[in-house]
């Protein structure tokens, strides 16, 4: 048997050929002689698409504009340059309970405005007229501008009591410090300039609604005073000019409208 | 890293060796091809000193094997060869010797690789144990089982 098992083997050899390809692949593939240069060439490049990826990531992480918006959930996202939202901050539970069904995140701004807003999640907010507020703020005004005009028009595809508002980095800042969102921060400002006494601990909780009712009730009020002032005026001159200060007036005024914090609308 | 001159030399020297152990593992020339140029990569870049041409020898053999086996590994190859992969890889084997090495190629590849260093290189028993990393009882038993399979298949008494 050896006899045999030893010829029939004996019968089976390497190619010339195959030595030849086994040669050639040994000594003249680039490996092997890859100069010094091409490595470094490489290492280079590998280099270089790190960094354009890193660079890439850190562009489009960065936000350059913030977006807030408040019904009664309250919730601000951060958008990057290509409009697409990196982050989304919740500043009640309404908010949580929202964004936590949807997929926010990566998307461009209009398109997640629609999600929201079109949500079941959202709907029971959105009842009655529900005031929808919209509130930009970015470093670059152009783009501030061109941002809330777009998500104000997107909003109002879905609801028909939208109003838009502009806003500051610092505003901004100035919200996140006091820990509301920029919206609800700016129509604390407006309500402040109308009754300074007004502090944001009372408007915190209201949705927007509420807020921009109180709004117009001092509206309403100072008109009315105004009014009241200006027949007063009239009155004064004809009797030797005797005015009522505006501060005293106010400060005075039995009918302030009370602050009224609604558990959802 | 060795020279051209010597990777020369071991591919003179030792390319039947590594082209028969391929043939007892793999199916196809492309395969072997690839082992080839593995094996001798492989030696090339090995810096360690050789007692003897057998030491080499033997050094090739183990990393042919071992190269073998995985390949058969990364491809999922199944542990046998089916009959008409066998008889194209014996077509240039004359007529006379290929029933016999059909015959060993269709045993498993744990009972061919024995049959080929025992019967053609030679190697004991105990010298097979240490490059199949086998114990020597084992290898015994393996070659035993071989030599069986092969009677029943080449038809007995010549092979006693």
């Amino acid at each position: 048997m050896s006899n045999r098992i030893y010829e029939a083997f004996d019968c089976v050899s390497a190619g010339q050929d195959l030595k030849d390809k086994t040669k050639a692949y040994l000594f003249q593939t680039p490996k092997h002689c890859q100069s010094g240069f091409a490595r470094y060439a490489a290492a280079a490049a590998c280099l270089l698409f790190v960094l354009l990826g890193g660079a890439g990531y850190h562009v489009y992480m960065t936000p350059v504009a913030a977006i807030s918006i408040d019904v009664n959930p309250s919730m601000e996202w951060e958008v990057n340059s290509l409009d697409r939202v990196v982050s989304v901050i919740c500043y009640n539970e309404e908010a949580e309970n929202v964004a936590a069904d949807l997929h926010l995140k990566h998307r461009k701004y209009d398109d997640a405005i629609t999600e929201l807003l079109t949500s079941s999640e959202m709907s029971v907010y959105l009842t009655d007229n529900a005031a929808v507020s919209i509130s930009v703020a970015a470093e670059d005004e152009d783009r501030s501008i061109r941002i809330q005009g777009r998500a104000v028009e997107c909003a109002g595809r879905h609801c028909s009591n939208v109003s838009g508002h502009g806003g500051t980095a610092s505003d901004r800042q100035a919200a996140n410090q006091a820990g509301v969102s920029l919206g609800k921060y700016k129509a604390f400002l407006a309500l402040q300039k109308l009754d300074p006494s007004i502090t944001l601990e009372e408007v915190s909780g209201l949705c927007m609604c509420e807020i921009q009712d109180l709004i117009r009730d001092y509206e309403g009020q100072t008109a009315e005073y105004r009014n009241l002032q200006s027949e007063e005026n009239t009155g004064a001159q004809e009797n030797n000019g005797e005015a009522c200060p505006v501060g005293q007036h106010h400060n005075h005024d039995p009918n302030r409208p009370h602050t009224h914090h609604h558990e959802g609308q | 890293m060795r020279s051209e001159q010597e990777a020369a030399r071991a591919i003179e020297l030792y390319a039947d060796t590594v082209r028969r152990i391929c043939m007892l593992h793999l199916k196809s020339d492309s395969d072997t091809e690839d082992i080839f140029q593995t094996v001798f990569l492989k030696y090339v870049l090995y810096s360690g000193a050789f007692e003897n041409e057998e030491h080499e020898k033997a050094w090739l053999i183990r990393v042919t094997l071992n190269a073998c086996k995985d390949f058969m590994k990364s491809f999922f190859r199944s542990r046998t060869v089916p009959l008409d992969e066998i008889e194209e890889l014996t077509a240039d084997v004359p007529e006379d010797h290929s029933d016999v090495l059909e015959a060993v190629l269709s045993l498993p590849v744990k009972y061919k690789t024995g049959v080929y260093l025992y019967f053609y290189e030679q190697y004991s028993a105990v010298e097979i144990s240490k490059l199949l990393e086998k114990n020597v009882n084992t290898v015994y038993t393996l070659l035993a089982r071989a030599k069986t399979m092969l009677k029943e298949r080449l038809g007995g008494e010549e092979f006693e």
